[in-house]
Formats: structure tokens, sequence, C-alpha cells
């Protein structure tokens, strides 16, 4: 008990403001990544040669450019955007400099993650959407996204904690966050107990995140109400 | 009327053209029950597809009311379509969509100016749709809590909800066992006599055509081989389908 009091006392604040950087930099970027991803999805969708306006040469392009942004590896990704993110946001340190490789990384998972949710819609109500003489907005807005949100919400989650991931690395150059100050104090200063407590921090969220995700999509999908 | 002229509907495929509908041509008139059969792949969904353009004829044209809409596009295209109603065998429901939710849906599209209105309007026409179909207790249910049969109907209120003029109805019964298929077509009967819809009805069940069609068509092969009231095709058959349609038919009851 003491033993704990002491190491709170030590680095409660240091933790907690690691925590909320991450939270910070994770929610931001979430944002980020689904009001650029869920537009891209959708495009791959309707530009795809069965969707609503097939465009062979656009679709491939944008599916080209997002499988190119997709296998660069985020190690990568993060050193090689500094010049971009300094141009965005003034800066390539702090939680700011994380958010833009963070989003980048994470726009193209999404657009691909909303494109499999897309698809998982049934063709069937496309086209009866169609017989009735809905656009091909009204398709998209009130068919794919409205039918495909339990799908959509069930990948949520699962972009959330891979950015949770992801922005622990960033915090290795320099983003701040639990992540950095596990690689401060617990690899280059070897104390453990600083490590093992961002960890279990890390857990939490995570463990969080998934329940929160499962509790909306219950919430959400109109087929499980009574 | 709906007259179709000369319609003929190419497929490119990997494997070369494929012709679905040769040179079809027909008229279907204003208030009848116009029934479509003839064994699968005759090409009986892609003909009714080409009323409302969902499949574009190759060539030929569709003539609806003296107008043709061949070619319409963009907003003339979704104004037709939202005077056509059209049903399906998998029927289609909305899942994320309440009953009454369904009922409205082609009224928010303001795909026209006639059966849109407040929302308190489409509400209120939703529900006595609902009760024309026999499910007005069911309005605040949704889809996956009721039977395939009940399923049908809140699809039937559905395509009825703009008012059409015509009602397409691939193989809407097919899903369906005996009884509740009898109580959709009865309900079919209907709406055809009560509210004077054109009833286009594709089946490849005699049963069915029996029931409600005043007119039927015979398809095969991508042609339309016989044609004329339901008693004379049913009675005296000429094409070879036909009579091998109707032999499976007698076939089985027999058996
Ligand atoms: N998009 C398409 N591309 C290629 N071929 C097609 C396409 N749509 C339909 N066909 C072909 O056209 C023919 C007619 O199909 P259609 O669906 O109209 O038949 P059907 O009479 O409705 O059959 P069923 O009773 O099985 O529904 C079939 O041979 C089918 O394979
Ligand atoms: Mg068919």
């Amino acid at each position: 008990m003491e033993w704990a009091s002491a190491f709170f006392d030590k680095y409660g604040l240091l933790l907690a403001q690691g925590s909320l950087d991450t939270l910070v930099m994770v929610l931001a970027s979430t944002l980020g990544a689904y009001l650029i991803g869920v537009p891209l999805g959708v495009l791959l969708t309707v530009l795809a040669p069965d969707g609503l306006k097939p465009n062979r040469a656009a679709s491939a392009v944008l599916g080209w450019v997002i499988n190119m942004a997709r296998s660069i590896p985020f190690i990568i990704l993060l050193v090689f955007l500094i010049p971009a993110t300094r141009a965005l946001v003034g800066t390539s340190l702090g939680v700011q400099g994380a958010i833009v490789p963070l989003v980048v990384s994470a726009a193209p998972f999404v657009a691909r993650m909303v494109e499999q949710s897309l698809a998982e819609v049934d063709g069937g109500l496309v086209e009866a959407a169609q017989s009735m003489g809905a656009s091909t907005g009204q398709i998209v807005t009130k068919v794919y996204l409205r039918e495909g949100l339990p799908s959509l919400l069930r990948g949520l989650p699962i972009t959330v904690i891979t950015l949770l991931g992801y922005s622990a690395m960033a915090g290795t150059v320099g983003a701040g966050g639990l992540g950095d100050i596990a690689i401060r104090y617990g690899y280059q200063r070897y104390q453990n107990d600083v490590m093992v407590a961002t960890i279990v921090i890390l857990v939490a969220m995570v463990q969080l995140v998934q329940s929160a995700g499962n509790l909306l999509v219950r919430k959400l999908d109109r087929r499980m109400h009574a | 009327m709906i007259e179709l002229n000369h319609i003929s509907k190419v497929f490119p495929t990997r494997s070369g053209d494929f012709t679905a509908l040769d040179d079809i041509s027909l008229s279907i008139e204003s208030g009848e029950v116009f029934g479509i059969i003839g064994e699968s792949g005759a090409g009986k969904s892609t003909l009714v597809r080409c009323i409302n353009l969902l499949e574009r004829p190759t060539s030929g044209s569709v003539v609806i009311d003296g107008r043709d809409v061949t070619g319409l596009a963009g907003r003339e295209l979704r104004e037709l379509r939202s005077g056509i109603g059209m049903i399906f065998q998998n029927i289609s429901l909305f899942q994320q969509r309440s009953v009454i939710d369904n009922v409205r849906f082609p009224a928010t599209l303001k795909a026209s100016s006639i059966g849109s209105g407040s929302a308190a309007e489409q509400a209120s026409r939703a529900r006595e749709l609902l009760g024309v179909v026999g499910l007005a207790e069911k309005a605040d249910a949704f889809p996956n809590q009721l039977s395939g049969g009940q399923q049908q109907r809140v699809a039937i209120a559905r395509a009825l909800m703009t008012s059409p003029s015509v009602l397409l109805c691939d193989e809407a019964t097919s899903a369906l066992d005996t009884l509740t298929t009898g109580s959709v077509l009865d309900l079919l009967a209907r709406i055809n006599r009560e509210l004077g819809v054109t009833i286009v009805l594709i089946t490849h069940s005699l049963f069915v055509a029996r029931k409600v069609c005043g007119r039927v068509a015979v398809m095969e092969a991508g042609h339309v081989v016989e044609q004329g009231s339901l008693q004379d095709v049913f009675d005296h058959p000429r094409a070879d389908v036909t009579k091998a349609l109707l032999g499976i038919e007698t076939g089985k009851e027999v058996a």
C-alpha cells in the first residue's frame, strides 16, 4: 500500500498527463480517419465495377492509392511525413504532430473497412430503392450507410484500438502519450514499474473501447430490438 | 397502357454476347393483371425490369401511357419509377427500419411530387396502407420479427406508398408456402380490383397464374412464344413449352 501511494505521488501526474495525451491523439485521429475514410470507402463502393456509378479507371486509381498508403509501415510513414506534418500543423512534435501521420495511416484502413461493411449490404435493397426512384446520393445515405451501420460500428473499436497501438509508436519519436512514457522510463531508465503501469492503462483502454463499441452496436442495431 | 416494342436485350459476357430478350413486343392494358410465365432463364425478370428501366433495352422502346420512356434519365427516370411499384422474390425490406418506416420510405425520396407530403401525412398514409394489407398492428415491429408472408405484405404496402398505377411482381410468392401464397395473391387481386392498379406478375407457377391473371404471355429463351387470355392459353396451348409447363403441372397434381 505504502509502495503504491509513493508510486502514485511520484508518477501519478505523469501517467495521467500521458493517458490524456494518448486519448486526445487517438480520438482526434479516429475522427480525422473517419472524415476521410468514410467518403473514400463510399467512393470505392460506388465506383466499383458492380457499383452504382461504375468507373473502372477511377476505382483502379483510388484502390491503388489506398493500397500504397496501407503498405507503408507506420513507423516509416511517421518519419516520412515529418515535413508534411510541419507544413500542416506547424510542428512535427507532440500530440499535434502525431495526429497527421495517425490520420494518414488510418484513413485508408478505414476506407477498406467501410468498403467491406457496405459490401455486406444486401444488393436487393439497393435495387429495391432504385426501383422506387432513389437517387445515387439517397441510396448511399438511406440504404448503404443506414443498413451498413451496425457493421460500420463494429469497425469503430477496431480502428480506435489500432490507433492506440500506433500512438504508442508515435510516442517514440516525440509525440508524447503513454508510449513516450513507456520508452523514456521503462526502456531508457529501466523503470519497470512505470512500464507496467502504462501497459495496465493501455489494456484497460482497449477493454473499455471494445465494450463501449459493443454497447453502441447493441443500442443502434435495430434488428435486435424487441 | 404499357407497350413494349421490339425489345431486345443483349448482355456482354466473357464468352461473348448473350441475347436474353430477342425482339419482344407486348402490350399490357391499364387495369389488367398480366402474367408472364416461362421456365427459369427464359428472360422474364429481364423483360419486366425493362418496364421501369432497371434494365436498359439494347434496342426497342418502352411506351407507357403513350409516352416513350426508353431514354429517360435523372430526375425524369426517378419520377417514372416512383409511379411504378415493384416487389421481389427476396422481399428486400430495410432491416434497420421499422415496418412503418419501410412503408413510408418511397415517399421520403421525394422522387415525385405525388405521394410525398409532410412526415405526418406520410405516416398516416403508411398506416392506412398497413391496414389495407392487414398489418396495422405491426407498424412498429422490425422486419426480422415478421413471417415471410407478413414481410411480403409489408413490401406490397411499401410499393403502394406513392400510389403507383402499375405494380411489377417478380416471383413475389415463390418464397412462400401455398397457404400464404394464396393470401398474398388475394391481396394483389383486391388491389387490382379496388385501386385499379395494373399488375404485371412473373411466375413459374401455373397455380399462381390461374388464380389471378387475366392474360398471360409464355416466354422461352428470350422469346414470347404465345400470349392471350388465360383461358385460351391454358385450354388450347400451342407452343411446346406451354404444353410442357401444363404437363409438368398436371403430373404434379396427380402425384
Ligand atoms: N446481368 C446479366 N448478365 C449476363 N446475363 C444475364 C444478366 N441478367 C440475366 N442474364 C441472363 O439472361 C437470361 C434471362 O434471365 P432472367 O433473369 O430474365 O430469367 P428468368 O426468366 O427471370 O428466370 P428465373 O425464373 O430463374 O428468375 C438468363 O440466361 C440469365 O443468365
Ligand atoms: Mg427471374
